[in-house]
């Protein structure tokens, strides 16, 4: 006898003309006595009628020739496919955290002395962040900021930001890309010179209009600011474009360097709090198009050798958080979305800046997973879990 | 070959042809099969200029992984597997950049007016839905599109590409029983999605 759910099943393979006879049999005479399945087929055929009507889509003129054209200038598409011709594994998935591995941060790593210890002047913003014109207050240590995106200025407390203090340009070199990344890197050199801009988006999330992108064209842009709080050096911003390929071009352009070495050039203390902002004239796409980001933002301070790598997998949607600590490293994320990994890369011993910088968020908690065989730094990869009110 | 021998060549006399150093017989194995390539890239990954990237990127790869093709399948059954890894990894490079969020059915759903307990539709008739249906191929398009890989690729399969179900288990290497409910469950999948949509739409309405 047929289940309910066998029954179900061979309703769309009756619309495929998939039944063997018995089947065929069977099914048809659950439909004369069953109103409700006849309702069902009815949907399903509609659903199926739908997609067959479709418009038959044809590949675009030229495409012969743009494929061998690829294969003639050896293009460079990196085999993601590890068994071309088997299938791979489905798509990945959102991993849920295990109850045993979210913990709060601040169970995890000690708590230790002030954050004024560490004389880091980092801001890395990744995320969606903006910053008015005009002086804020001072930072303040551990503080959870939310406000809605595009809102002008952030809930009490504040304390985000302050004005620029100085002129100058500052250098961050940028990753766009987890293997670069996770190779020590960097896919793009971004430069920022002060003032051209009265806003600075900080990160590339997000409805700001303040990140550049160019369509087509993925990678980092260049961030704008006239108004970056003091100690800054230089504030990342990244915006992808979706496309791999896009990606993987803007990676080529730029030869990759090893971190260390594009680190050497950044600026001298004198120039830690030096504003920021340049535009690179592209215009911004329409919020509506604006999505996620995933970017490592490797920043190194004038006055320190601590260098944060980000890494934001989140897609930013509603609140903003950021984190700021003064005179160490201020972390701005977004999002409402329930799950995004951060990476810091810190040297050994600034570790408790950045227990301070995540500590006491709230309504985050935070799945977290020390390592410390990165080089010389330790790496705290923290998981940021959204938890609603 | 001759023009019109590659032509009327199949496609493994073909891909034999390409392995002997005949360009022209990979160039005729392109033209032959850049529709459905293309078309399965655009329905899986809905950016036409995604997916014509991706379609190339397909034939660059199964021009150099050509020679993996044993002939123990349908080239077409071959072509389609590289086709579907190549879009699922384009897939899942965007969600790790995106994270795009994968909809659980006991998810909360967001609207202008808050969150909310998604309202699963019963398997009572939705007429309206269904009415609507074929009116809004941009809303069905747009679904199919946010579907789980899992259901859009079996769903494309076979109800634009047209296979068969013997022919969707070959490529996607299920048994005739998972096809079957599987099918079964994508249009579920699909419905509840428009059900959704078009409600929200007529709510906006």
């Amino acid at each position: 006898m047929t289940s309910p759910m066998q029954q179900r099943d061979d309703l769309s393979a009756l619309l495929d003309g998939e039944l063997e006879n018995a089947e065929l049999a069977a099914i048809e005479q659950e439909l004369e006595s069953d109103s409700d399945l006849r309702v069902e087929l009815e949907e399903l055929r509609g659903i199926s009628d739908g997609l067959r009507s479709l418009p038959d889509a044809t590949a675009p003129d030229g495409f012969l020739a743009a494929v061998m054209g690829r294969i003639e200038a050896g293009d460079g598409i990196e085999e993601m496919d590890t068994d071309v011709g088997r299938l791979a594994s489905p798509v990945e998935r959102v991993v849920e955290p295990q109850p045993d591995n979210v913990v709060r941060l601040s169970s995890w790593w000690i708590k230790g002395p002030a954050l004024s210890a560490v004389a880091a002047s980092v801001i890395v913003g990744i995320g969606l962040g903006i910053w008015d014109k005009g002086p804020l207050a001072p930072p303040n240590a551990s503080e959870l900021v939310m406000r809605a995106p595009g809102s002008s200025a952030p809930p009490s407390p504040t304390g985000l930001i302050s004005p620029p203090t100085a002129e100058g340009d500052a250098i961050a070199d940028v990753a766009s890309d987890d293997e670069e990344a996770r190779s020590g890197r960097t896919a793009e050199r971004i430069r920022m010179t002060p003032g051209e801009t009265d806003r600075v988006a900080v990160g590339g999330a997000g409805s700001s209009p303040a990140v550049l992108s160019a369509p087509r064209r993925s990678g980092i842009r260049e961030a704008s600011s006239s108004s970056p709080p003091p100690g800054i050096v230089a504030v990342a911003e990244a915006e992808y474009a979706p496309e791999p390929s896009a990606e993987r071009e803007a990676l080529e352009t730029e030869s990759a360097r090893p971190l260390e070495t594009a680190e050497k050039g950044l600026l001298p203390e004198s120039d830690a709090s030096k504003a920021l902002g340049r535009s690179d004239g592209v215009s911004p796409p329409p919020p509506a198009t604006r999505q996620a980001m995933t970017a490592v933002a490797s920043l190194r301070t004038a006055d320190s050798d601590v260098v944060v790598s980000l890494r934001d997998t989140a897609m930013s949607r509603g609140w903003e958080l950021t984190f700021v600590s003064p005179g160490d490293a201020a972390v701005v994320l977004s999002d409402l979305l329930p799950e995004q990994v951060v990476e810091l890369l810190l040297p050994p011993g600034d570790e408790l800046a950045a227990q301070a910088i995540l500590d006491g968020l709230g309504s985050f908690r935070f799945a977290s997973s020390p390592e410390r065989a990165e080089g010389e730094h330790s790496r705290l990869r923290v998981t940021v879990i959204y938890v609603p009110e | 070959m001759t023009r019109e021998e590659l032509q009327d060549a199949s496609d493994s006399e073909l891909v034999q042809a390409h392995l002997a150093g005949d360009r022209r017989a990979f160039e005729t194995l392109v033209l032959r099969h850049q529709d459905r390539v293309y078309r399965l890239c655009l329905r899986t990954v809905y950016d036409p200029t995604r997916a014509e990237e991706a379609a190339q990127e397909v034939f660059v790869k199964v021009y150099r992984h050509l020679a993996k093709f044993r002939g123990e399948s349908k080239f077409t059954t071959w072509l389609y597997r590289v086709a579907l890894n190549h879009c699922r990894n384009v897939q899942a490079y965007r969600a790790r950049r995106h994270e795009r969020r994968h909809d659980s059915l006991d998810a909360e759903v967001e609207t202008e007016d808050g969150s909310f307990k998604r309202q699963l539709p019963d398997d009572r008739p939705d007429a309206e839905a269904t009415l609507l249906l074929n009116e809004r191929l941009t809303i069905l398009k747009e679904e199919l599109a946010r579907l789980d890989p899992i259901w859009k690729e079996i769903l494309v399969l076979r109800d634009v590409e047209g296979l068969s179900y013997e022919e969707i288990g070959q490529t996607l290497e299920l048994a005739p029983g998972t096809v079957k409910s599987r099918i079964h469950r994508a249009r579920g999948e699909l419905k509840v999605r428009l059900g959704r949509r078009l409600k929200g739409d007529q709510r906006i309405k």
